[in-house]
């Protein structure tokens, strides 16, 4: 599971939904569900495009642990 | 003067003059009454002339519903129909709902429909209005639309704004999230803990004030509007004011609503009736008063003194309304309801593709239902209550002077219409003089044109 640490100064969309519900403890599946009627995108797409965020936000210090989506 | 749209009813020796098309109220005595009417035909004492002037400018324009395609001022949407509690008075039809869900795809279409009438209508802002059952009994389809509004916000330049009625039963992650993304709350609780266990338990038999009190001392720290309204039933009638000052000192609202109950079967076989409008009158402008005296704004929404209006609700604003199942209605409420009063107020759908229909004779029918019978015309409180509910025993009673729903409605627009004329006093005096009072209500006419008798 990952979890929030700093909270981004600013976050703007599509981002932004992905981090509210990661922040509000989101479930990796749910998450992927959620993002993909968001974004409009394949569960495949969504999840993808969610693991490329997390990646970033690790890198940026956001996150305090690391996890795979879908793990 | 234009006399069809200026009125003028009695206040014990004086008299009421309301022009809400000329944006025009004043107290007045008889002589000045008999002066205004006959304008033109007579010279004006000088302290009638300012008025006499503003009454003799041409009237604004009538509120009117919109022409051509739909031009809605929100987005509806009822994420489900089920509900955690179980009202002994629920008019939403929660206790025998099905269980279903909006899909995601409608709620992201809609979301996208609205977003580009709000783009055409020129607006800033994109509005969006959850209904329910208890539509946070769906939190996949809240999220989802949240987030679709705001991300198609951001890229057509739109603010979004979120309202939620909502019973409050929420958990504390999910309060938090309304206190985060929404613009106003509007939570159902019915006064102190006896009565709102009473009368709203959960499906469990437990009372529910603890949890929704909690939602809403929440919501009240927050920067999101809060209005708590209240269901009035002919035993809590008497109990107003203490309601009033138990919820307000109590949850700190922006604002209170009272609403009387809406008879159904499940409100009969539980024992509990509507008010009687000879008391609810006076007790709910105590409870106004109450609400003022600790900074609430006291609401009863069909005397609405600060607005004009062609329609009392959402329908005939081209309001698009979307249930579960993706049909698109101007009512919130459940298509049975409608059907008992020979309407139908369906005019689009979404279909399971996300595609989105609007039937345009069926919205043209919408937009002529809140067209006003004749007593509505000659009432002075046509703008502000704007007829009421289509989906009531109200709205067969109105053509009758003595329909509780006129009125209450018609006594509580004077009574706030006098208290903006810090009248106040005047107002109360009013209300001790049960004569004056019922000879007020019941009036055929309020048309100043109409009032050969009566004046000294």
């Amino acid at each position: 599971m990952w979890r929030r640490g700093a909270a981004p100064v600013s976050l703007g969309y599509p981002e932004a939904a992905a981090w509210d519900l990661l922040a509000r403890g989101a479930s990796t599946a749910r998450m992927v569900r959620l993002l993909a009627a968001i974004w409009a995108i394949s569960e495949r797409g969504a999840a993808e495009q969610l693991e490329a965020l997390l990646v970033q936000w690790r890198h940026r210090g956001w996150l305090e642990e690391s996890a795979h989506v879908g793990g | 003067m234009d006399a069809t749209s200026v009125y003028a009813v009695p206040v014990l020796d004086r008299w009421l003059v309301h022009a809400p098309l000329h944006s025009v109220t004043a107290l007045v005595n008889a002589e000045a009454l008999r002066a205004l009417r006959a304008t033109g035909r007579e010279e004006l004492p000088l302290a009638l002339a300012d008025l006499a002037a503003e009454l003799a400018r041409p009237p604004r324009p009538e509120p009117r519903p919109a022409e051509g395609p739909a031009r809605p001022e929100f987005l509806g949407l009822i994420p489900t129909r089920i509900c955690n509690l179980s009202c002994a008075y629920c008019a939403f039809g929660a206790p025998g709902a099905q269980p279903e869900s909006m899909p995601l795809k409608t709620a992201v279409a809609a979301v996208d429909w609205m977003a580009d009438r709000a783009r055409e209508a020129g607006r800033s802002t994109l509005d969006i209005h959850f209904f329910g059952g208890e539509a946070f009994c769906e939190p996949d389809v809240v999220d989802v639309t949240v987030h679709r509004a705001r991300a198609r916000g951001a890229e057509l330049g739109l603010t979004p704004r979120f309202e939620v009625a909502t019973n409050g039963c929420i958990d504390d992650v999910r309060c938090r999230f309304v206190a985060d993304h929404f613009h106003w709350v509007v939570l159902s609780i019915d006064g102190p803990p006896d009565l709102q266990d009473a009368h709203r338990p959960f499906r469990s038999g437990a009372g529910s004030y603890e949890r929704a009190a909690q939602t809403a001392r929440v919501l009240s720290r927050s920067r999101v509007g809060l209005s708590l309204r209240v269901t009035v039933t002919r035993s809590s009638t008497g109990r107003l004011p203490e309601i009033t000052s138990w919820l307000c000192g109590e949850l700190r609202p922006d604002s209170i609503v009272f609403e009387p109950l809406r008879p159904t079967p499940e409100s009969a076989a539980a024992g509990l009736l509507p008010p009687d409008p000879w008391s609810f009158v006076p007790a709910c402008l105590e409870a106004f008063h109450v609400a003022r005296a600790l900074g609430v704004e006291p609401v009863f929404s069909a005397a609405s003194i600060g607005e004009l209006r062609h329609s009392f609700c959402p329908v005939g604003r081209d309001t698009a309304i979307v249930a579960p199942d993706g049909r698109i209605a101007a009512c919130y409420m459940q298509e049975s309801d409608w059907r008992a009063y020979g309407l139908d107020l369906t005019f689009g759908r979404i279909s399971a593709a996300g595609e989105v229909t609007i039937s345009q004779p069926a919205l043209e029918r919408m937009r002529a239902l809140p067209r006003h019978g004749a007593r509505c015309t000659h009432c002075l409180a046509r703008w502000h209550c704007a007829g009421g509910c289509h989906v009531s025993p109200a709205a067969l009673e109105r053509s009758r002077p003595e329909s509780g729903f006129c009125v209450a409605s018609r006594l509580i627009t004077v009574c706030e219409l006098l208290g903006y004329l810090g009248q106040a006093e005047e107002a109360r005096r009013l209300l001790q003089d049960s004569a004056a009072l019922t000879g007020l209500a019941l009036r055929g006419s309020d048309r100043i044109a109409d009032w050969d008798q009566g004046i000294a």
